[in-house]
């Protein structure tokens, strides 16, 4: 289950942000690491709900850094 | 020897009328949160025309402190390219950022117009209670900036945006964020480029206000060709392939006006 959504989030960083999926792994800090800024968070939250189902809230996200807490976060929900 | 004591004097009464600027300015903007919104308040009592009220305060308070710099002898200011702007019609205004009081010359000059402003600007002591009163969009939460100013372009409003959003940093090549592209492709909304110089620099970000130029400053508002900009489908992808190209379209308008002027932006002290 944390693969697969892993691999979603992979999915959508690459497709949208045109990030190089071998740059993504758990540990990447979206905002140092991936160059996500503030506008891309809002556009990132709404395609992970397109694709999970699930809607995160943004104070939720505000406290998100890694992959892995945007993936830890939607495991709660 | 005169001469070079009246160009000392020169500076020294320019340095003066700058501090004064500063202090007619924080206490302007105290003067008119405290008395002006209160009289506000009493008189309107729709918020929406409260708020506009308030915009056109800060619009008219902004041309008259332009007035005063000016009438002081610490700059000048002149807009040009007038001729592409039409009436009734609401644009995204975007311009670079080069000086600290960019905004007073273009809200003063867009009447009533609104714009994004930095949360922090929403808590100054001086002014924070007039921007409060007017309503403008904070770029606190990124989701709601968005929203609101693309809600707002499409009710027929026109919105002040850096795309830069802060000071450009003198010598660096410009670099515009996604934010006012973002909404540009939200709003589906005529975009209007303003080109600003300041010659010689002066209140660049990382140069003391006191440091003033050997000279008068020319502020210099330059007016640009707006282009339409369609409206993004729904989609997120759809949205920041629109944005992209917006963003991209910016970039390179802007390092081609300002080439030469951003180059030589090394302060002449």
């Amino acid at each position: 289950m944390t693969e697969d959504l892993f691999e979603k989030v992979r999915t959508v960083l690459t497709e949208e942000f045109e990030i190089p999926r071998e740059s993504i792994d758990r540990g990447a800090n979206l905002y140092q690491d991936l160059g996500i800024d503030s506008i891309d968070a809002v556009d990132l939250i709404v395609r992970l709900r397109e694709i999970t189902g699930k809607q995160v809230p943004p104070d939720r996200f505000k406290a998100v850094r890694t992959v892995g807490d945007v993936i830890a976060v939607l495991e709660t929900l | 020897m005169w001469n070079s004591l009246g160009i000392g004097l020169n500076r020294a009464w320019r340095l003066f009328g700058t501090g004064l600027s500063f202090a007619v300015f924080g206490i302007g903007g105290l003067f008119l949160g405290v008395v002006a919104c209160m009289a506000m308040r009493l008189i309107i009592h729709d918020p929406a025309a409260y708020a506009q009220a308030a915009r056109r305060l800060v619009s008219r308070a902004f041309r008259l402190f332009a007035a005063f710099m000016s009438a002081v002898g610490v700059l000048r200011w002149r807009v040009d390219g007038l001729a592409h702007l039409q009436r009734d019609r609401s644009y995204l205004v975007v311009a670079n950022h080069p000086t600290l009081i960019d905004i007073v010359f273009l809200i003063g000059f867009f009447e009533g117009a609104d714009c994004v402003v930095k949360a922090g600007v929403l808590r100054n002591p001086f002014w924070g209670i007039l921007v409060r009163a007017a309503d403008y969009v904070s770029n606190d939460n990124p989701a709601e900036l968005l929203n609101e100013a693309a809600r707002r372009l499409q009710a027929g409003r026109t919105v002040v945006i850096f795309p830069e959003g802060t000071r450009s940093t003198p010598g660096q090549p410009l670099s515009f964020g996604s934010a006012a592209s973002a909404i540009a492709v939200r709003a589906g909304c005529w975009c209007l480029p303003v080109v600003i110089t300041c010659t010689p620099p002066t209140l660049y970000k990382h140069l003391a206000w006191y440091r003033v130029p050997a000279v008068r400053v020319d502020v210099l508002l330059r007016i640009c060709a707006p282009w339409q900009v369609a409206p993004a489908d729904g989609t997120i992808t759809g949205q920041r392939r629109a944005a992209r190209v917006v963003t991209g379209k910016l970039e390179e308008f802007y390092t081609r006006e300002l080439g030469s002027a951003a180059s030589a932006v090394s302060p002449v002290l």
